[in-house]
């Protein structure tokens, strides 16, 4: 389950270009496990950003993150960088950033902000959250859906999501992923597996507890 | 009416002298009105405690396994965060109503986890998924 040498990675340029608000990203550099390996992945954050974000609600959220993990609010806002945009039907955007300790954030904009603050995730190179859609997300309809999305370092070529035996799949672009993943009422049970394929054609899995039934 | 604001002008062909007084007095009227009308907006409006309110409801606490915290009820609940020291593992969040209803937990894996869902009345909750194993957590934290 734990991959042997957490590789985190030589990500190579990429990320966007993109849309609204804030430059692109792109993740590089090489190797071995937990935060700070993933926050020196992410060396595109120092590059400069071709314009800054508008939204002040995901400042907000940027400084509490920052904040959550002890890091800097002034740093992780100057690192902020859109990788992907308009995800979904929700039209929703990924954004990363470091908070200046080390520390690898990104937000699923408006659903969660998430940090890998202290080792490795639950797959190396690989930082998830898994939405569950439905009513309470600002500015969205109480049928969203159900969604997984992340951040991954350049080793990782896709991540499936398998439901009860259903597995869905995407690619990594841009160093983020995202699965839509319907209505969660629509799903037959609630045995989740992750899994991770690397550039190597290594695979990595974790099974989820059960946690929708 | 207007003399009794401050006019000085008495000369019937001075009209143009007389415009920025007008607009003196009437300026000076709005502001008093419109600062009545502030004050009482802001009493009618807001209902006590619709002010931000703040929560750390876990505060370096170790979870049994399959555990979970609440926090107070408030109302106008936006935000809601753990962090917890586990590595390899997912964390839950989310947030209920006051009859009890939740709403599907949020999981994530990182080690600090924020989520923007909303609720207009209600309380957070952060939730330990696995059974076989606790974990120690620095805090849940919620606020409006």
């Amino acid at each position: 389950m734990v991959r042997k040498h957490l590789q985190i990675l030589s990500i190579g340029t990429a990320l966007i270009a993109g849309a609204s608000g804030v430059g692109a990203i792109a993740v590089s550099s090489s190797n071995a496990g937990g935060s700070q390996d993933m926050a020196d992945a992410m060396s595109a954050l120092n590059r400069d950003a071709t314009s800054t974000p508008a939204d002040a609600g995901l400042l907000t959220a940027v400084d509490r993150a920052a904040r959550g993990v002890g890091g800097d609010a002034s740093a992780a806002r100057a690192s902020l960088r859109l990788l992907r945009a308009n995800l979904g039907s929700a039209k929703e955007g990924l954004y990363a950033f470091s908070p200046g300790n080390g520390s690898l954030c990104f937000i699923f904009w408006q659903r969660a902000a998430s940090c890998q603050s202290d080792g490795p995730g639950a797959l190396p190179g690989v930082l998830f959250n898994l939405s569950p859609g439905g009513a309470g997300y600002p500015g969205q309809p109480d049928d969203l859906h159900a969604a997984l999305a992340g951040v991954a370092t350049d080793d990782v070529a896709s991540v499936a999501i398998t439901l009860d035996g259903s597995s869905r799949s995407t690619s990594v672009t841009d160093n983020a992923f995202f699965v839509d993943l319907g209505q969660l009422a629509d799903w037959p049970s609630s045995k989740i597996e992750l899994t991770a394929t690397y550039v190597d054609g290594s695979e990595e899995s974790v099974t989820l507890p059960n946690l929708y039934s | 009416m207007i003399a009794e604001l401050g006019t000085t002008s008495s000369h019937d062909d001075h009209h143009e002298q007389e415009v920025p007084l007008i607009r003196t007095a009437y300026v000076r009227l709005s502001r008093k009105v419109y600062a009545c009308l502030a004050v009482a907006v802001t009493a009618l409006v807001l209902p006590a405690g619709a002010f931000a309110w703040y929560q750390m409801y876990v505060q370096n606490h170790t979870m049994q396994p399959l555990g979970f915290q609440y926090s107070s009820f408030n109302s106008g609940l936006n935000y809601n965060a753990v962090q917890w020291n586990v590595p390899l593992a997912i964390f839950g969040l989310t947030l209920c109503d006051s009859g009890g209803s939740c709403y599907p937990y949020s999981y994530d894996d990182g080690g600090f986890f924020s989520e923007f869902r909303t609720i207009s009345y209600g309380r957070a909750k952060c939730h330990w998924p696995y059974s076989n194993q606790t974990v120690y957590v620095s805090f849940c934290e919620t606020s409006n």
